[in-house]
């Protein structure tokens, strides 16, 4: 158990620390220095404002059409009246000259709170000098790039927050692991990585929901949109495999149980190899099929497209699709038999599903059922085998609606030679179980 | 039968009109805008220039009536600052530099770079177009000081001393000076605690003043490097500034008033007169007369001990004049109303029930010589010439509203056009009733701008998309255009109507009921007054003034023509064989048998 939910502790910590690493500070104060004398000028002169690419009939309009106002006028004008005064003190060491840049402050800094409309014109005054600001209260999701990263996301700077996620993350990793057969199976695998995906993708998810409150970048938005489909699929995906996974778990524990086969490692070295080849066959005689029609129709986007460049472009892409594919053909058996070489030389047997060593199948699903069920005798002394055909609903969407289709699977499960007679017996029953 | 909720869309309706009618009115009317005053500048002559935000805004007054004036042919940019150099007017504008000699009536176009500051003493000047330095002005050409030094700050005050320093200031950007054959500005002395310069005056013994935005305001005497702080003053916002020739009498205009010190800056005080006015602008003539400009387009002038304000532009605009039988004459000037009981009397200021602060304000007198005044705010009054009293006119008139528009029509009758419905109504005077002229359901298409009566008792009333007209004798008619130009509709001398709709021109000629399509005809008489003899004035499309003879056929001939003495826009009247013109800047008499306007205009 332990096992199972290590993997959604450790996708939770993940996702967390990530969250924290990242999450940004609900307010900060930008301040900007407000070189008035420029700004008026600017006002006059259009084309020394900020584009470059002001038509001169606009220059002209702007010229006959905005009346000239002294610079006293303008600053009343462009501050509405109100610019607050404050002495200079420490909290103002570090703002930067009339001449530099932008910096940032947090709130409890500035000698200011609740300014009106969110922002406000300040004249700094120290002795006769008076330099001016505009500071502005934000939230800095808008301006992430700008802000610097100690002030921006203020979790990063709490130490003790980081140690205490590390030590929990190193515990959970590093406690010992003891793996039963069902939870070295196949089965386990798909439900940890469920379990993983909801894990990690169902925090970002919520935390990018709360910060959809404020003015969020469209980054959080595709977030929300994307981590709520994986960590709905990583729940889907935990909850299919879990329910065989207790399935397994219950038929190892000899509920249910047909028959259980203990294999000669030669024989299950024979048997992996040869299944390995058999399910390498099939693959590559449906890649051949998928290779034909690719072939078929990216030669006909070549030939009979109007552009003949975007002919190409489907073309490459099919044929980079193809490649892909016989890469997944030549490397699935191989990893398959690597897998099944390194565990148990077991057979469980029972009406809803087989296991052989840790790879199971399950044919008592929603949609699922088992084809055929034989037992093919060995040739020139070779074992016999059970040949067990099973098929489920495959779901494809089109333009027009959702086809289903069935999918089938060919399992071969080896038979240890002095095991024929009960395997006629299981085969029987399997086939008693699917009504003929 | 009437639902209880009908009232509610109604008055959307209203409201609408009402919203509608009102935006038209500010754009139609050109409702009077303050125009703050950038300069004013003493010139050499003994007169005073002030320079308004305006295009065109330029204006000149001299002693000893004080009676400002728009300068003609004034160049239509927007001004940003005027000097004086070899009695030459230079005004620098938005959209170039220009030179006025002083024995030349047109204005000579110097540059066409945008001006940002200007400065004279003598024949040297200096111009700094925005967005770059400084230049040198000489001969009429500009050229760059190629000097170093300069700061990031513009520079947006200048001065030049009589031995060729200049000096330059701006907000930020502290004060530097730049003498005759040096090649760098340098800082001007130490000690400057502000380097936000918005004023900088130069006294006659060479004292050099700065106004700053936060630091008050410093003097550096003749002499001296170091900048001494004015700490008398305590307001720290010198926005404007202004130093007698001996130095003595100091003007700062502090944002919301204006202080004064008599003794060099030791002492200030407030100026009561002007507590509360932002000053734009402060000078002192050639005689020591100190002179304010307000953001408000205001002027004031020191008189004795007391400041007073100089009637000035909007002041002197005269928004409608009319003319009793007898030879009386009312004049809605500025915000005021006169009457001038008979030719050659002096004009008498008549209280009113309303302020006429709005501009939106009408006369009209009917043939019985009583007077009208409409506003869109209040009911309309007849004025009781006896008690002085203004007893109020609405038989009539649909409750709620009144008439934004009062004219007097074709044949001396008055019509009032209603300030929310757009309607045109008409005045039956013995029975002091108003009544609609029909033309359909009030929408808010059928709205009515503006009324005018035309050569030969025409009269035309006209809208967005309506045009109503009467001949001599006959009953208004309308016409529904889509989308009607705002100018008045006008007569031509064989009696055709015409109007313009964009690039479409209509008409109408005499007999006829339907409009066509048509080449428009010059002149067109867009407004007329009828005189003793028989003959009437009116002003054409072109904006002449032209005395019309009526011939036998009909058909109306040109006797003579006059160049109104002001700039547009125009009121009419006529009373037995005088004639009134009232401009932008005064209202004016027109002496028939020299040709001449005599300024009529009160000074009070």
């Amino acid at each position: 158990m332990l096992l199972v939910f290590r993997s959604l502790i450790v996708a939770v910590l993940l996702a967390l620390g990530a969250t924290l690493w990242w999450y940004p500070a609900a307010t900060l104060v930008m301040v900007e220095p407000v070189a008035w004398g420029q700004w008026h000028e600017q006002q006059y002169d259009p084309q020394h404002r900020s584009s470059p690419f002001l038509s001169s009939s606009v220059i002209e309009q702007s010229r006959q059409s905005r009346p000239f106002v002294p610079m006293a006028e303008f600053i009343h004008g462009q501050v509405g009246g109100a610019m607050l005064e404050i002495e200079a003190g420490d909290w103002s060491r570090d703002l930067p000259g009339p001449e530099g840049g932008r910096a940032w402050l947090a709130p409890d800094r500035v000698p200011v709170t609740d300014p009106p409309r969110g922002w406000l014109n300040l004249a700094l005054r120290d002795g006769e000098a008076l330099d001016f600001y505009r500071l502005q209260w934000l939230d800095p999701l808008q301006r992430l790039g700008d802000i610097p990263p100690a002030l921006a996301h203020p979790f990063r700077g709490v130490s003790l927050l980081w140690v205490g996620l590390g030590v929990t993350l190193l515990v959970m990793l590093a406690l010992p692991v003891c793996e039963s057969p069902a939870q070295a199976s196949n089965l386990a695998r798909g439900m940890r990585i469920g379990l993983v995906l909801l894990g990690f993708f169902l925090p970002l998810t919520l935390a990018s929901l709360w910060l959809s409150q404020r003015s969020a970048p469209d980054a959080v938005y595709a977030l929300i949109v994307i981590g709520g489909m994986l960590a709905l699929t990583g729940l889907v995906t935990a909850l299919i495999f879990g329910r065989q996974y207790a399935w397994l778990r219950r038929l190892m524990a000899g509920e249910g149980l047909l028959a259980h086969w203990q294999l000669a490692p030669e024989q299950w070295r024979d048997f992996v190899q040869r299944d390995m080849r058999r399910s390498r066959g099939e693959k590559l005689a449906r890649l051949v099929m998928v290779a034909v029609m690719a072939v078929v129709v990216g030669l006909g986007f070549v030939l009979f497209a109007p552009d003949r460049g975007a002919g190409l472009v489907v073309a490459g892409v099919l044929t980079g699709m193809v490649m892909l594919l016989a890469l997944i053909v030549l490397l699935m058996p191989l990893w398959t038999r690597r897998r099944l070489l390194r565990a148990l030389p077991q057979v469980w047997l029972g009406p809803e599903g087989v296991c052989i060593g840790h790879q199971a199948h399950h044919w008592s699903g929603l949609g699922s059922r088992l084809e055929s069920a034989r037992l093919q005798r060995g040739k020139q002394g070779r074992p016999a085998r059970i040949e067990l055909t099973y098929s489920g609903l495959r779901g494809v969407s089109s333009g027009r609606g959702v086809y289903f289709y069935r999918d089938q699977q060919n399992v071969v499960v080896p038979v240890p030679p002095d095991k024929e007679v009960e395997a006629e017996r299981v085969i029987a029953v399997l086939r008693v179980g699917k009504g003929g | 039968m009437v639902f209880p909720t009908a009232s509610v869309p109604f008055r959307y309706l209203v409201t609408v009109l009402r919203l509608a009618v009102l935006s038209m009115l500010l754009l139609f009317t050109g409702a009077a805008q303050a125009q703050p005053i950038l300069s004013i500048l003493p010139e050499s002559t003994g007169c005073v220039s002030v320079l308004t935000s305006q295009a065109g805004g330029l204006y000149r007054a001299c002693g000893p009536d004080w009676r400002f004036r728009r300068i003609a042919g004034v160049p239509e940019a927007l001004p940003v600052a005027l000097t004086e150099s070899n009695r030459s007017l230079i005004l620098g504008t938005r959209t170039g530099l220009y030179q006025r000699s002083s024995d030349q009536a047109g204005w000579q176009r110097l540059s066409d770079q945008p001006t940002g500051a200007l400065a004279c003493h003598g024949a040297r000047c200096v111009v700094r177009p925005f967005g770059q330095g400084p230049h040198r002005l000489s001969d009429g050409r500009l050229s760059p000081l190629r000097v170093r030094g300069l700061p990031d700050q513009p520079l947006q005050q200048f001065v030049i001393a009589g031995e060729g320093v200049l000096y330059g200031a701006g907000m930020g950007a502290g004060v530097l000076q730049l003498r005759p054959g040096d090649d760098a500005w340098q800082p001007v002395g130490s000690g400057l605690g502000n380097g936000n310069v918005l004023a900088l005056a130069l006294a006659n013994d060479g004292t050099l003043h700065v106004g700053t935005y936060g630091g008050g305001l410093y003097c550096l005497r003749p002499g001296e490097d170091r900048w001494q702080r004015l700490s008398g003053l305590q307001a720290t916002r010198v926005t404007a500034l202004a130093v007698s020739a001996d130095g003595s009498w100091l003007l700062a205009g502090v944002g919301d008033g204006v202080r004064e010190s008599r003794d060099g800056g030791d002492s200030w005080r407030e100026v009561p007169e002007l507590a509360g006015i932002p000053v734009l602008s402060l000078a002192f003539d050639e005689v020591g007369r100190a002179w304010a400009g307000t953001r408000e387009g205001q002027l004031y002038r020191r008189q004795g001990e007391a400041w007073m304000r100089v009637r000035f532009g909007d002041d002197l605009s005269v928004h409608q004049v009319t003319a009793d039988g007898r030879g009386g004459l009312f004049a809605l000037i500025g915000e005021r109303l006169y009457r001038r009981p008979y030719p050659g009397a002096d004009w008498q200021r008549i209280e009113t029930p309303f302020p006429l602060a709005d501009g939106w304000i009408s006369l009209a007198m009917d043939g019985a010589g009583r007077l009208y005044l409409g506003s869109p705010r209040h009911p309309t009054r007849r004025l009781d010439i006896q008690s002085g009293q203004w007893p109020v006119s609405v038989s009539g008139l649909p409750e709620p509203g009144s008439f934004r528009v009062l004219r007097r029509g074709p044949e001396g009758v008055v019509y009032g056009i209603h300030a929310d419905t757009g309607q045109l109504y008409r005045l039956e005077p013995e029975r002091d009733h108003w009544t609609l002229i029909e033309v359909g359901e009030a929408r808010l298409r059928h709205q009515v701008w503006d009324l005018r009566r035309l050569p030969g008792e025409h009269g035309v009333a006209w809208g967005p998309n309506i045009l109503m007209w009467q001949r001599p004798g006959e009953p208004w008619q309308h016409n529904w255009f889509a989308q009607l130009e705002r100018g008045a509709p006008g007569l031509d001398a064989d009696r055709v109507l015409w109007t313009r709709r964009q690039v479409t021109v209509f008409s109408l000629a005499p007999g006829e009921n339907r409009w066509s399509d048509n080449t428009i005809r010059h002149p067109l008489y867009v407004e007329a007054v009828a005189l003793a003899d028989g003959t009437e004035v009116a002003l054409t499309g072109d904006n002449r003034l032209v005395r019309l003879l009526r011939r036998e056929d009909g058909t109306w001939a040109e006797l003579d023509a006059h160049v109104p003495p002001g700039p547009p826009p125009y009121t009419l009247a006529a009373a037995g064989d005088r004639v009134y013109l009232g401009t932008l800047d005064g209202l004016h008499e027109l002496d028939r048998v020299h040709g001449t306007w005599r300024d009529i205009t009160p000074t009070h």
